[in-house]
């Protein structure tokens, strides 16, 4: 076992092993980046809805046609990020799976395959949810609560179902994956795209009201809490209801932003 | 035996074969089960509910289902809570056995029975030739007692109606005791006496050392409602069996001084399970409440934990694992393959390079281990056993794995034989592992069996070329043609 230190940080030793043994590091490495450049770019410039209170902005008209409005481009850019940032923490596990049943020179490249279908499947899912977002922007702050009040109730809601438990379930799922060339690439890939499919039955609720809430940091973190807690916590369904208190939360924090 | 003799408040649970006399423990386990069987399955302390608590689908339970049932709000919080495929699959079945042994005890004492009573154990591995207890025991045989009345120790469905149905050798094997290290991983090597470290759940991945052999295989060879563990514990030799299963992690923690439990906080504290006691009220523990069982409730301890295999086995066992343990690397793997003949065979081919470099480092820490992993096991209806042999690759099998499909051919071992005996797959809870909306999200389950020992052997033989593996699945005795779908999603071949 191998361990080397940091330049200046005397104190921080990192075992090279533990790298080995712990491959998905860089994937959550990148959420926390992801997390980072939302803070920064928060402090940079907010977020501004895509249309007035006063009336909607010609170019977001432009939205289902080249060109692209270039701040409805932002915020599509910003749903990356917010993918990027909340997604990867909730598949360690298959992520973990996927590395330790390939070889191990190629276990990098099956955790990015894996994370390409994943993660691609969350974008699509993006893209198909902006117009709810443009909806949303160009109504007046009271509006723009009463459909947040109505987004979180729906979370709430599904939360009880047993589809929601059901999906769940399935974001834990395994499957056998070919070890070597072609055959392991797109098993990878597939996985993770199954991986993305599971995870949006399970999670769809929670990305849309963060999406809702134009994005809004504090009440990301309450759903990125309520969403790790149902992963990896023990799977009833009384597990699940638990994680209500939190979507209140992270209401209470959206709804403020929002009236401010 | 034990050393000290137990305190005076402190039961001692026996061995099955000792007992069968009116008035013994066996003779009011039965009256106890008739008065537990005759409870609503709204009563907390009724056969139909504790069993529940270990698993429940209401698709395949036996008994009337329009009569009240528990709220959803009380089964999701206290039924399907069993733990397999994990570290806490020991833990947990030790506090589901001492509430059920507080309730059972209860109901013999409100029948006229004795205070002390305790649940026997089934020690179906007793060495030595001794086929008397590779039997079911004869008190869970027959349908009738000798005044003709129910007997309410027997079920039906078991592959086991007559007396003279054995349990094999080779599924009662205690080598699972001779590993050292209680928890294990679920990436392809080692899993471990007590199973890979998991979160508490009711699905799970990788059968750990003790669950697969002898507990697995148990149910198995019982099968009918033992072999789903959506009804396994109505069967009155459920208990007696993890009873027994209980008493051999006692058996390996007092090996000697290397066998010892987690001492991983997340194993010991950060859970609780929760099940009902005789009162019906909620009992709660966690695993670090558990590892004393005299401490536990009422407290007991076995009349016999001595050591099955010899003691010089257990210190070298203790010293190979002594230190930090290699992460384990795939050398080896095959395509899918479908178990639907008689034999089937499945090649892995090794990929030289990997196999050199995952050799040479974990080689660097103790002796290469050999794993053979299962992986994925999926299958539906009516699922046979299956044997596993493995030998060497033959010339015309030898090809790179990803472009070897698995094979469905008559066993063409170099020895005239289907191979070395690795083990016999176990196919428990594998239905409700293979439903999608089910626990385990369709995944399947895996088993690791250790092959270390047979690889040495081929190398002995010299005819160990480290080029691949031929895995041959032979289904069991006399059972025809499967009427199921078992699949084996990969097999594969790990160094640790």
């Amino acid at each position: 076992m191998t361990a080397f230190a940091i330049p200046g940080l005397r104190a921080c030793r990192i075992d090279r092993d533990w790298f080995a043994r712990h491959p998905e590091w860089w994937m959550l490495a990148a959420s926390a980046a992801a997390w980072l450049a939302l803070i920064l770019s928060r402090q940079a410039a907010p977020l501004v809805p895509l249309c007035t209170v006063s009336g909607v902005e010609p170019a977001s008209f432009s939205a289902f046609g080249p060109p692209l409005s270039p701040r409805l481009a932002a915020h599509f850019g910003e749903w990356c990020l917010m993918t990027a940032a909340m997604m990867p923490p909730l598949v360690v596990l298959p992520v973990r799976h996927v590395a330790f049943r390939s070889f191990r020179d190629r276990r990098h490249r099956a955790i990015a395959e894996f994370l390409a279908g994943y993660l691609a499947v969350w974008i699509v899912a993006g893209a198909v949810l902006l117009p709810l977002l443009v909806g949303a922007g160009s109504l007046a702050a009271s509006g723009r609560a009463l459909i947040a009040a109505a987004g979180y109730a729906l979370a709430a809601a599904w939360q009880l179902t047993g589809c929601k438990r059901a999906a769940l379930q399935r974001c834990h799922r395994t499957v056998p994956l070919a070890a070597e060339g072609w055959r392991a690439d797109i098993a990878c890939a597939r996985y993770g795209l199954g991986a993305g499919g599971s995870c949006l039955a399970s999670c769809w609720a929670f990305m849309t009201v963060a999406m809702l809430g134009w994005h809004a940091l504090p009440a990301m973190a309450f759903l990125e809490a309520a969403a790790l807690r149902e992963r990896y916590r023990p799977w009833a369904r009384r597990r699940i209801r638990s994680s209500i208190p939190l979507l209140g939360a992270a209401f209470v924090l959206d709804l403020s932003g929002i009236m401010a | 035996m034990n050393s000290s003799p137990p305190p005076p408040s402190v039961r001692t649970r026996k061995n099955v074969s000792t007992l069968g006399h009116a008035g013994d423990d066996l003779f009011w386990y039965g009256r106890a089960v008739a008065e537990l069987q005759s409870r609503p399955v709204t009563d907390p302390t009724s056969w139909r509910y504790l069993s529940a608590v270990h698993g429940y689908d209401r698709s395949s339970d036996p008994n009337p289902v329009n009569v009240p049932f528990p709220s959803s709000a009380q089964q999701e919080q206290f039924w399907n809570q069993c733990q397999h495929q994990s570290w806490f699959f020991e833990p947990w079945h030790r506090a589901y056995l001492v509430c059920f042994e507080q309730i059972v005890a209860a109901a013999v004492a409100k029948l006229g029975g004795p205070a002390d009573w305790a649940l026997p154990y089934w020690n179906y591995s007793a060495p030595g030739n001794n086929n008397a207890a590779r039997l079911l025991p004869a008190a869970f045989v027959s349908p009738q007692l000798a005044d003709h009345s129910r007997n309410p120790l027997w079920v039906a469905g078991r592959n086991s109606p007559t007396a003279n149905f054995h349990i094999p050798d080779a599924d009662v094997s205690l080598h699972a005791l001779a590993d050292p290290v209680f928890t294990g991983g679920s990436t392809g090597g080692h899993p471990g006496f007590g199973g890979p470290k998991t979160i508490f759940s009711h699905s799970g991945g990788t059968n750990g050392g003790i669950e697969d052999v002898p507990h697995n295989q148990i149910h198995d060879d019982i099968g009918g409602l033992m072999g789903d563990p959506d009804t396994a514990a109505l069967d009155p030799i459920f208990w007696l069996h993890h009873a027994n299963i209980d008493r051999l992690w006692e058996v390996w923690r007092h090996r000697n001084a290397g066998f010892v439990n987690p001492t991983d906080p997340d194993w010991l504290n950060k859970i609780s399970f929760e099940l009902h006691g005789a009162a019906g009220t909620v009992l709660t523990f966690k695993p670090s409440q558990v590892v004393d069982t005299t401490k536990l409730l009422h407290g007991y301890r076995y009349d016999d934990i001595s050591d099955p295999l010899a003691a010089h086995v257990a210190a070298a066992a203790a010293a190979m694992t002594a230190g930090p343990q290699p992460q384990p690397e795939l050398v080896g793997a095959s395509a899918p393959i479908v178990l639907d003949s008689a034999a089937s065979t499945a090649a892995v081919a090794f990929r030289p390079q990997a196999a050199q470099t995952a050799r040479a480092r974990t080689s660097a820490l103790r002796p290469t281990r050999t794993f053979l992993n299962l992986e994925n096991v999926t299958g539906t209806g009516r699922l046979p056993r299956y044997d596993v042999y493995i030998d060497v690759v033959t010339p015309a099998q030898a090809s790179p794995a990803q472009t070897s499909p698995a094979q469905t051919l008559p066993p063409q071992p170099t020895g005239g034989g289907p191979g070395l005996f690795a083990g016999s797959l176990s196919t428990f809870g594998v239905q409700k592992a293979t439903r999608p909306g089910g626990p385990h999200g369709g995944s399947g389950i895996t088993t690791v069996l250790d092959i270390t020992d047979l690889v040495e052997q081929l190398r002995r033989e010299q005819r160990w070329d480290e080029s691949g593996l031929q895995v041959t699945f032979v289904r069991r005795g006399q059972q025809s043609a499967p009427t199921s779908n078992l699949q084996v999603g990969r097999v594969s071949v790990y160094y640790g």
